[in-house]
């Protein structure tokens, strides 16, 4: 039994000692495009459309920028530009590594894994992807890409905007709980 | 009839109708903040009826009648704007400059609301100080959580192609004409 508590304890420590070192990335970082700028979205043969509906990428993204933060991306200055892998298919769902990078201030860059259409018509096109967060000095963590554009387009430039935030990691939190737990119960038992 | 025809065909070309399309987005630090039914601060979009307050609202890019419009020139919003239910507003959004462009809204129809997007369209009259009022259609979306109390948005305002009623004034002043000519002709 006391083996049992000592192998119990010595995890807990290791768990908490490995989260408190790097931890996970936490908040929101929204972009749009800034003046002159958008995305030009690309058809099924890979030419230009200006029709959302018939849209399966984007074929380029022009001065993306960072609208808004929190959390962990708070160093992160507002107005900063973002760089974008280009082109994005989304369909079919394609995986980009990674789909945006922030050169710098944490260099936090989004691994997008997936991508679901939640709405595409003449006139709106909305996306919502998973993925991985990564950044210096953070823990890859699991992430959410949700992304819009409407028409028409001006100039063959779509505006769009998208949000891109951190899923909180409930493995993590389980493990820091039981952590927690097992050090209470062990230092509520008295001694042999 | 015929000098009727004739005023309304020179009126319009004239002031000339608004064509073409203007995008919009926010700024550095900007975005909307969202509110519920009661008025209140949300960060819902399932929860959302209306828009409190557009920050660092500006032009991203311009075409047609727009394309003298400075690309990151500021936008006005009013503010609050109701969508749900449909609230006129004039002017949703102006722009000062040489044509004072601004758009008001008539009506808006959500298209999408759900707990990560939210997707508005809006019908209305496109105003501007050097050309005639022109039907216009409005698209708005924005998105997933917000940051600093904002979510960041886009939108699209469009002149509705003209249709019919240049066509028209056109043909009844064509017609009109002929008529005039048939009268004066010497007997």
């Amino acid at each position: 039994m006391k083996l049992t508590f000592k192998i119990l304890s010595a995890f807990a420590v290791v768990a908490l000692g490995s989260t408190a070192h790097s931890a996970t990335i936490i908040g929101t970082i929204n972009f749009s495009s800034s003046g002159n700028g958008g995305i030009i979205l690309e058809d099924l043969n890979g030419n230009i459309t200006t029709n959302p509906l018939l849209a399966v990428g984007v074929q380029s993204w022009l001065f993306p920028k960072v609208n808004t933060r929190s959390g962990s991306f708070i160093s992160v200055p507002s107005g900063q530009s973002v760089t974008f892998s280009a082109p994005w298919t989304f369909t079919p769902s394609t995986p980009m590594t990674p789909l945006w990078t922030i050169v710098g201030f944490g260099n936090f860059t989004f691994n997008l894994a997936s991508s679901t259409i939640e709405l595409q018509d003449n006139d709106f096109l909305l996306i919502e992807g998973t993925g991985t967060l990564t950044g210096d000095n953070f823990e890859d963590t699991p992430g959410k890409w949700f992304f819009t554009t409407q028409g028409p387009a001006t100039e063959s430039k779509f505006s769009w905007s998208s949000t891109t935030k951190a899923v909180p990691e409930s493995g993590a939190a389980m493990l820091l709980g039981g952590a927690m737990l097992t050090l209470c119960f062990l230092r509520r038992r008295p001694s042999l | 009839m015929a000098l009727v025809a004739l005023i309304a065909f020179t009126s319009a070309a004239h002031g000339g109708l608004i064509n073409g399309s203007i995008n919009f987005s926010s700024g550095p630090g900007g975005g909307v903040v969202l509110q519920d039914s009661l008025g209140n601060d949300t960060t819902n979009l399932l929860a959302v009826t209306g828009i409190k307050s557009w920050l660092f609202a500006e032009v991203e890019e311009g075409t047609g009648s727009f394309d003298g419009v400075p690309d990151g020139s500021a936008v006005t919003f009013a503010q609050p704007w109701v969508f749900n239910p449909s609230t006129p507003k004039t002017p949703l959004w102006s722009i000062a400059g040489p044509d004072n462009f601004a758009f008001n809204l008539l009506t808006a129809t959500v298209v999408r609301q759900s707990g990560s997007f939210l997707a508005i369209k809006g019908t209305g009259t496109l105003t501007s100080t050097n050309y005639s009022a022109t039907a216009g259609t409005w698209y708005f979306t924005t998105q997933g959580d917000e940051a600093e109390g904002k979510f960041s948005w886009s939108s699209s305002t469009a002149a509705v192609p003209d249709a019919g009623t240049t066509l028209a004034l056109l043909g009844g002043s064509l017609l009109g004409l002929c008529g005039l000519r048939r009268k004066l002709r010497p007997q």
